[in-house]
């Protein structure tokens, strides 16, 4: 390759023109070659001046500098493999696509849900209006039982219940 | 410069392979000299805050995932590390060794600090200049091509839609371009 058509690639390369492959080769070259560093860090210079009016001049000792701090630094671990995080995809939309299925389920059955009891009930308990078993007594038989707990204590005979209180009984008095 | 290219040499450092951060660094020194230089005014402080942005990008790659973009996330990152610079600053006016009597002045130095220096002020305008110069002696096509690029951010397939040639031809006329002003450019920085 000529050093006119190496330029060119260097325009290619600073508008982003470039293959992928051809782009990774010659910034590696660019790292290797000196005349070509100067090169492209003027076609820089004239891009930043021309875009923004005004540059702040940078040049090799910069890259230098970063390059020799982290020449002391650990080195880096590499991330998770992707297939991990195909792994982590596939859980999380396994996950996403239970709770889907659960909550179709769950608001079927909020909405098939009838007070109405239906035939496949095999038992059900009658509630009992207290009222109407109050009323159905003998208020003669009634008055028996009261008098009988307030004094069958005192007679020295215990009743049934003698530290129950018939509150029901004594309420309708 | 795509995101691909980006994400290649991510995975190569991510990997162990530093030199790959060398081409990032030399990739984005410029735009994130400017970036910072936008905060910190002062050009050899704005190029040491540019540089430990990108030892900070370096120590937290292996936490980068790939969610933005390389530039997107660097970016952040100077940002960052310009406004703590200057909280820092800010926070240490014993380091500039300021009198007692100064002291009521410091204010209005850190101002003056903010401000732009001579030598980058004068480095800029001769630049200017000089492109002006060499772009007001180029062939038309020329001076289309590179303005449409440079100024407008044209890609050269619009290039070649707006001036009705084919991209090759777009390739070409922009290289010419830069060759024409790199030649005087040369001359300047010697």
């Amino acid at each position: 390759m000529s050093d006119d058509d190496l330029r060119q690639k260097l325009s290619l390369l600073l508008d982003g023109e470039l293959s992928e492959s051809d782009s990774l080769a010659l910034m590696a070259r660019i790292e290797s070659d000196a005349t070509l560093r100067r090169q492209w860090h003027r076609y820089r210079l004239v891009s930043e001046v021309m875009r923004s009016g005004k540059v702040l001049p940078v040049d090799d000792r910069f890259v230098d500098q970063v390059r020799a701090t982290i020449a002391n630094e650990p080195a880096i671990l590499a991330p998770r493999p992707e297939k991990h995080r195909y792994r982590e995809k596939a859980v999380t939309a396994a996950l996403a696509a239970s709770l889907a299925v659960v909550a179709v389920l769950v608001g079927k059955s909020v909405k098939d849900y009838s007070p109405v009891p239906g035939p496949e009930v095999l038992a059900q308990t009658e509630l009992v209006d207290p009222d109407e078993v109050r009323s159905a007594l003998d208020p003669q038989f009634q008055d028996y039982l009261v008098t009988h707990y307030e004094t069958a204590y005192l007679a020295g005979a215990p009743g049934l219940l003698p530290y129950a209180r018939l509150v029901t009984y004594d309420s309708s008095r | 410069m795509g995101e691909q290219l980006d994400e290649e040499l991510v995975r190569r450092v991510q990997r162990g392979d530093k030199t790959a951060f060398d081409i990032l660094v030399r990739k984005y020194q410029y735009k994130i000299a400017q970036l910072i230089n936008r905060y910190i005014k002062d050009p050899h402080e704005a190029l040491d805050v540019a540089q430990e942005s990108f030892i900070k990008a370096y120590r937290a790659l292996p936490s980068f995932r790939g969610e933005s973009a390389f530039y997107t996330w660097l970016y952040r990152i100077a940002i960052n590390t310009a406004k703590n610079h200057i909280a820092m600053r800010a926070r240490r006016p014993s380091e500039d060794e300021i009198e007692i009597e100064e002291a009521e002045q410091f204010e209005s130095a850190v101002r003056l600090k903010d401000q732009e220096t001579p030598e980058g002020v004068v480095l800029s305008e001769e630049l200017a200049r000089v492109i002006q110069f060499a772009l007001d002696e180029l062939p038309e096509e020329l001076r289309t091509a590179i303005s449409l690029r440079e100024f407008d951010g044209l890609s050269y397939d619009e290039i070649a839609q707006v001036m009705n040639c084919p991209v090759g031809t777009v390739r070409s006329r922009i290289f010419r371009a830069r060759e024409a002003i790199d030649k005087k450019l040369k001359v300047l920085l010697g």
